[in-house]
């Protein structure tokens, strides 16, 4: 039996949840989710394009609305709900975006395996071997504020702040606790599962809090037979 | 399975700025744009009523990288209609680079933009616009 997912951003979820459903009736003992994607091939505008089809065609789509754009008014209602100066909030995020490289340099499967600091200082030497003036970043922030190297996608995302367009395919098996015990000894165990989805963006209202995320966390929590509080690390 | 006010009807209605939406009769709440059942509470029991167009920009963003077939910078928001829905559409007449947060909140007043079809789409489409009121 094959089966194809597409959920945008979540595929890759929903398609193991899937397979979880499989696995936990006893329908199938061992099932292979696998997931590709395939962006390098298209320009920008194109796969820019792409993306937004994940947005309602109807009334998202004509506003030229995309994905970046979707978080960007999200990072505006969030300051402004807060009352978190942008300025303070962008700095937040930076180190969001500095943080997430240094991982991806540990793993060797990693899209960019480079700090920022490397990218910074990569750009440093380029200029002083060319002979150029040489950029004067004092720190990773300063270089990601610099809009000549971090260019505006979408108001206020910079280019760090956003997924990278990707070429690449992960796969999982999924197995029984039976089926487990012969592939391999160190296990994860799925506890609970959950999924909700949500009409256009302007339909929910404050997205800040999105209900979907707030009611498939609860689904998962209730499989699971645990609270919050009896969780060790929380994952979104 | 009817709807009571289609895709079609909404659009013609925008085409000349006009803002119909439903009214739900079981808990008052209204659905902009058209869906077949109340987004607050999920009857089917709705009225088609206009909307006065007008509402405060909850949030916005500039399109500095834009989609196939747009051409970037423009403005995308989220306007609270004084009716109480959210709508999303594109806001006009500002300044993309004066686009600040201080644009929360502002008042605004319904339009609406022909967006020529893509090979993606069924045809031209429409979309709301917001300008400022003064």
């Amino acid at each position: 039996m094959r089966k194809g997912f597409e959920g945008v951003c979540a595929t890759a979820s929903v398609a193991i949840r899937d397979a979880f459903m499989w696995v936990a009736s006893g329908y199938n003992d061992i099932v292979l989710v696998g997931g590709t994607e395939r962006v390098l091939v298209m320009d920008t505008p194109y796969a820019t394009r792409t993306f937004a089809m994940g947005s309602d065609s109807y009334y998202e789509g004509p506003a030229g609305i995309t994905f970046p754009g979707v978080f960007a008014m999200l990072a505006h209602l969030y300051s402004h709900k807060y009352g978190i100066p942008l300025v303070k909030l962008k700095e937040q995020m930076a180190m969001v975006a500095i943080k997430n490289h240094q991982n991806g340099k540990l793993n060797p499967k990693a899209q960019f395996q480079a700090t920022i600091r490397d990218l910074m200082e990569a750009r440093i030497a380029r200029a002083t071997q060319r002979g150029q003036p040489v950029p004067t970043w004092a720190d990773e922030m300063e270089f990601l504020r610099d809009i000549k190297v971090n260019p505006v996608i979408a108001d206020p995302l910079q280019l760090y702040d956003c997924c990278p367009f990707s070429d690449g395919a992960a796969a999982l098996v999924l197995a029984s606790r039976d089926k487990t015990r012969r592939l391999t000894d160190k296990p994860v165990l799925i506890a609970g599962v959950g999924q909700c989805s949500a009409g256009p963006l302007h339909n929910q209202k404050d997205f800040t809090r999105m209900k979907a995320r707030i009611l498939s966390a609860k689904q998962a929590y209730t499989q699971a037979g645990i609270e919050p509080q009896g969780a060790g690390k929380h994952g979104i | 399975m009817e709807y009571k006010l289609t895709h079609k009807a909404y659009t013609s209605a925008l085409r000349e700025n006009r803002l119909l939406g439903l009214k739900c009769n079981a808990c008052g709440g209204y659905t902009v744009p058209p869906k077949k059942v109340c987004i607050e509470c999920a009857s089917e029991d709705l009225d088609i009523v206009e909307l006065s167009g007008r509402g405060e920009i909850r949030t916005f963003t500039v399109i500095r990288v834009a989609s196939e077939g747009f051409q970037a910078p423009y403005i995308v928001g989220i306007v609270e209609l004084d009716e109480g829905p959210w709508l999303m559409g594109n806001i006009i007449d500002v300044d993309c680079d004066g686009a600040t947060m201080d644009m929360i909140g502002r008042r605004v007043r319904l339009g609406h933009a022909v967006i020529p079809g893509d090979k993606y789409s069924a045809g031209e489409r429409v979309t709301a616009t917001f300008g400022l009121e003064n």
